[in-house]
């Protein structure tokens, strides 16, 4: 009993998402347990006020005093919030201000039932009714305190708690309520319905946040400035570019690029993704917001880490999709080259694809994933067409030997980028991965996640490069052993990988039309859900 | 993501500079007083709120025209006009 209380005492919950929990119980465990931003809006409205004061002037009554924005708390109730409005005179009682128009709306009076509740507390004197206020309709609503209304506010903290306590997320509502719902995107109700119900497909898409908006800065020298809402990019007085950053959803800095820390800090409050590469394709990393709050995802995420058996079945899939796709890849090509080789590795990619499932530890998994590689690799040259001077006979990094393996490595620096903003976006902790290892330092998790989309996505843009003769040999410079894009090069491949992310693909498992970006971040929650154990089995994200 | 047509109306030579001004950090000019935006629910409050100080509401007038995706598919452009937001894909 003791220990109850305590654990009772930790959890007061904001009122706001109290009265939420009636609308949707899977949105409450969001934003109070996963801790899930409440986007800006909240902030924002505190910067409008200057508009609602406005409003609310016509609003005071004749001998009523008004308090705007009282802290509240209760601790029968274990809530907190703020009241809009106390108006006081005759009655004393609370306005909650609303954006839209009149409505019934059971949330909005269990919310102000709740908020009178907190102030008959701090006040000790009986509230009957109050008011919600409505801008749209420039109109307010009377809300009557009765017994009923009260149970409710009741039983909403009850079910509050239980959620909180239990850890357990509710199941997603997967109808029309999820339409403007802020958390769609990480929620995926109907994708989440459709994998428990066994009937994918007949899921509908959602809109993503990115809209896969870029600008790449690859002058040397150039500088980026923050101008009003705008990023100006400026080398020697000359302006190159000037963007509303709300046309922006990526900024990629390349080489020897300065950044105004104005401008840092207005892509860290947007969100704006920024990455750092250099000239010769190095991935340094990124400009990253305090870390997201999902301390959930972080400790299901360590755990799995060390059970070994589960990491090796993670593993595995990652291994698995990357196998799969490249084996795709060849078969793709071949059915208009015919080529025998090409037949004989996609046989063997396919045998090793079905030892993975008995592979006993990760050394066995790593050494089927490069036999698997080498095989793809070995005939990977002949996809590229024959008027194109090129030799390519094995996979070189560090540095890569010829320019099909200078693409390969710059391409996948490019994916890289993607992966880990998926990685983060999601709020995993991008170090612990499950097929890579986690003690060099390097971005582990997004590593893994990367396999299954190389093949599809980065090699698919080095073979277009070359076989479409975007890509020639004067783009190349040789240095230091090792063979790199020049800056015309390099240009020349920022927009072909960008047009392919954007490619519109039929999604394998639900049916929707999807761009491969988006593709990335489903991988990255669906991964997500299977360690906070909402979905069971992570399905590497496959091509046909 | 949102999409709006935006055009305004502004008597005082300098409040319109201001909201010009304005107007270019959120959207894009693409006729004389009137701009294209894309915006996000939370740039689109920002932006109306930031409009609604510097407007005097007894002379001045801006409207927002929302587009559905089947009045974007729409658009005809003709003459000296291109899509304002292109393929978003930038590099310098
Ligand atoms: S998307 Fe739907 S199910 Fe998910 S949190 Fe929002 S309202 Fe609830």
């Amino acid at each position: 009993m003791a220990e109850h209380n305590i654990s009772n005492e930790q959890h007061y919950f904001p009122i706001s998402s109290v009265a939420e929990i009636l609308y949707c119980p899977r949105n409450f465990y969001y934003r109070v347990v996963e801790g899930a931003e409440d986007s800006n809006h909240h902030l924002l409205e505190g910067k409008l006020q200057e508009e609602r004061r406005d409003e609310r002037q016509r609003l005071v009554r004749e001998g009523y005093r008004q308090d705007r924005s009282i802290h509240v708390s209760s601790e029968k109730l274990n809530l907190y919030g703020i009241v809009d409005i106390v108006e006081q005179g005759k009655e004393i009682y609370p306005v909650e201000y609303k954006k839209g128009f009149r409505k019934e709306s059971l949330n909005d009076d269990v919310q102000v039932c709740a908020q009178a509740m907190a102030l008959e507390e701090k006040l000790g004197q009986d509230i009957n009714r109050g008011y919600i206020y409505y801008a749209g309709s420039k109109a307010r609503r009377e809300v009557i305190f009765d017994e009923d209304l009260r149970l409710m506010v009741e039983n909403a903290v009850g079910l509050a708690r239980n959620i909180a306590l239990s850890g357990e997320i509710p199941p997603p509502l997967a109808d029309n309520r999820c339409e403007g719902c802020a958390l769609v995107n990480r929620c995926l109700p109907f994708e989440v319905k459709g994998i428990k119900e066994n009937k994918a497909k007949a899921v509908r898409p959602q809109p993503g946040i990115n809209l896969g908006r870029v600008l790449y800065v690859d002058e040397q020298g150039a500088s980026l400035y923050k101008k009003g809402e705008r990023v100006l990019v400026t080398k020697d007085q000359i302006k190159f570019k000037d963007i509303p950053l709300c046309n922006l959803d990526q900024v990629v800095l390349v080489g020897n690029v300065n950044l105004s820390s104005q401008l840092i800090k207005l892509f860290l409050g947007r969100g704006t993704e920024v990455h750092f590469i250099s000239t010769k394709g190095k991935y340094y990393g990124c400009l990253q917001a305090a870390l997201s709050k999902n301390s959930v995802l972080r400790i299901a995420q360590h755990r799995a880490y060390q059970k070994q058996e589960e990491r090796l079945l993670y593993a595995s899939e990652f291994v698995r999709g990357k196998l799969s796709n490249m084996r795709t890849n060849l078969l793709r090509y071949n059915r208009s080259l015919n080529n025998h080789s090409i037949d004989e590795a996609v046989s063997r990619i396919k045998n090793i694809i079905k030892r993975l499932e008995k592979a006993k530890d990760l050394n066995e998994l790593m050494g089927l994933e490069g036999a698997g590689s080498r095989d793809y690799f070995s005939v990977f040259g002949l996809l590229i067409k024959d008027r194109v001077p090129f030799d390519f006979n094995k996979r070189s990094r560090r540095p890569p030997e010829d320019p099909a393996n200078a693409l390969l490595s710059f391409s996948y620096s490019l994916l890289l980028k993607d992966v880990i903003t998926a990685v983060q976006v999601v709020g995993f902790d991008p170090f612990i991965g499950f097929l890579h290892r986690s003690d060099f330092g390097r971005p582990a998790l997004a590593l893994d996640i990367i396999e299954e989309f190389r093949p599809v996505v980065a090699d698919s843009v080095v073979l277009t490069a070359l076989n479409k003769g975007v890509i020639a040999e004067g783009d190349f410079e040789y240095r230091m052993g090792g063979c790199f894009l020049s800056e015309t090069g390099r240009k020349k491949m920022y927009r072909l990988y960008e047009e392919r992310r954007k490619e519109m693909i039929t999604h394998p498992v639900f049916g929707y039309r999807i761009s491969y970006l988006r593709t990335i971040e489903l991988q990255a929650r669906f991964l997500a859900k299977v360690l906070t154990k909402e979905i069971d089995g992570y399905k590497p994200f496959l091509v046909r | 993501m949102k999409q709006y047509i935006i055009s305004y109306d502004i008597t005082n030579d300098k409040r319109r500079n201001k909201i010009r001004k304005l107007l270019c950090d959120y959207a894009v000019p693409v006729q004389y007083s009137v701009f294209e935006a894309r915006l996000s629910e939370e740039d689109y409050i920002m932006l109306r709120h930031k409009l609604s100080r510097l407007l005097r509401k007894d002379e001045d007038s801006i409207i927002f025209y929302l587009q559905c995706s089947r009045c974007r598919d729409g658009i005809i452009r003709l003459g000296n006009c291109s899509d304002p937001f292109g393929d978003g894909i930038y590099i310098v």
